[in-house]
């Protein structure tokens, strides 16, 4: 739970009047509410381990986010997953845009949903495989938020990946039995499930079908889908050269996979 | 049936638009028909019909038979349907109309399906005997030790 510093010092606050307080035991959720409710434009620092944020009011609305990671509400979505820490105003110069267009409430609503899926994904072991990300090697979008499951890719290119939000991508996930990431010496880089045997049979068929691209002249490998009697198989090769491989029931719906990856 | 009539069923597949051409392969991946451009010449699909052959195996490597296999690439995509007796491959437009596509390659497969299956039972052509197995014709006037002979009769010198 952060403590909080009015910030009287802070040469955003000097001319300020106003309580100073240290209050334990509160949420960040609880915080940013309060920050948002009086409205005041103010720049305030978060901190939590070795980890510092930076959360800009204005408006009664957060206006702009940043991280180590990131900037907007990729930012704000890291921030608000902190469990700990200190919350007090600062001098942080503000940006010339405003990065940030959704409401305060769906911030928290997100961030708490996202933490919901993180930590349900760590008691079941689903966090081992990130879905691909960019093709174009792009930042995350703005309202991709960090944990591996949802790291959501750009908009969109005819070769880039879609966009999903967080809460989408679990009940995406469900549908998957194995999963597999390989690099191009045909290592696993990660996986879920027994992914030994989708691992080889996604690396040779995706080789197979450069292979018939190219006889045919179509060149640049995105994907295979493949429709099975008792499954489905999608295999995707990534920008980095690495291919991703997900084996799913027959009746299970790709449509947020396929939209995701620009398919 | 001939490879004609599966020829004019795929080219029914142009209709819908985005559709560049397709071919017929054997399940191990010989050429039974196609309706492409003339630049995809017969010979480029030893290798591509293998492949493709192959890539069909290795996916129903664990025992699960594919139904239809979609290829993305770049530009194209290559729409793969496995029926009874073969492989149905379209190549199309990335932008293609899928559903469009699906009904056309089902009507397409049923149509084509019981003429491969009569192209593949069907007996061979006759052999025409090889002109150098054929006896050399008997020459009439000269020929050794044989009577010569005009319309059927003898002729006596």
């Amino acid at each position: 739970m952060p403590a909080m510093n009015s910030g009287e010092g802070s040469p955003n606050t000097l001319r300020e009047s106003g309580f100073r307080a240290n209050l334990h035991g509160a949420s960040l959720a609880d915080l940013v509410q309060m920050e948002c409710l009086s409205g005041h434009e103010r720049v305030i620092r978060v901190s939590s381990g070795n980890d510092v944020g930076y959360l800009f009011f204005r408006g009664g609305q957060i206006v702009h986010a940043v991280s180590r990671r990131g900037i907007g509400e990729t930012a704000a979505l890291e921030i608000l997953r902190w469990n700990d820490g200190t919350f007090e105003p600062c001098s942080a110069g503000w940006p010339d845009r405003d990065s940030i267009s959704s409401n305060w409430q769906n911030l928290l609503i997100l961030s708490a949903q996202h933490r919901d899926e993180a930590r349900r994904d760590e008691a079941s072991g689903h966090n081992l495989v990130a879905f691909p990300g960019s093709r174009a090697g792009l930042p995350r979008p703005l309202s991709s938020p960090p944990p591996p499951l949802v790291a959501a890719p750009p908009p969109v290119s005819s070769r880039s990946e879609g966009s999903v939000s967080g809460e989408a991508s679990a009940p995406m996930l469900a549908q998957v039995r194995t999963a597999v990431r390989i690099d191009q010496a045909g290592n696993v880089v990660s996986s879920k499930g027994d992914a030994s045997e989708l691992s080889q049979i996604a690396s040779y068929a995706a080789r197979l079908a450069e292979l018939v691209g190219d006889g045919l002249g179509m060149q640049g490998l995105v994907s295979v889908e493949v429709t099975q009697h008792r499954s489905r198989t999608l295999i995707y090769k990534e920008k980095s050269g690495n291919t991703f491989a997900l084996s799913a029931a027959p009746d299970a719906d790709l449509t947020q996979v396929r939209e995701r990856l620009g398919l | 049936m001939n490879t004609d009539g599966i020829t004019r069923a795929l080219s029914a597949l142009r209709d819908v638009a985005g559709v560049h051409g397709s071919f017929v392969l054997r399940p191990t991946g010989e050429l039974i028909g196609k309706d492409l451009p003339a630049v995809f010449h017969d010979e480029l699909f030893i290798e591509v019909g293998a492949r493709l052959s192959r890539f069909v195996e290795t996916m129903a490597a664990d025992g699960d038979e594919v139904a239809s296999a979609v290829l993305r690439f770049d530009e194209h995509r290559l729409y793969v349907t496995r029926f009874a007796h073969g492989l149905l491959a379209v190549i199309a437009a990335n932008d293609i109309n899928a559903a469009a596509l699906r009904m056309a390659v089902t009507l397409t497969t049923r149509r084509i399906e019981p003429e491969i299956v009569a192209l593949m039972t069907s007996p061979p052509p006759p052999v025409a005997p090889s002109p150098s197995l054929t006896p050399p014709p008997v020459s009439v006037a000269g020929s050794h030790g044989a009577p010569r002979t005009y319309r059927g009769r003898v002729l006596i010198s």
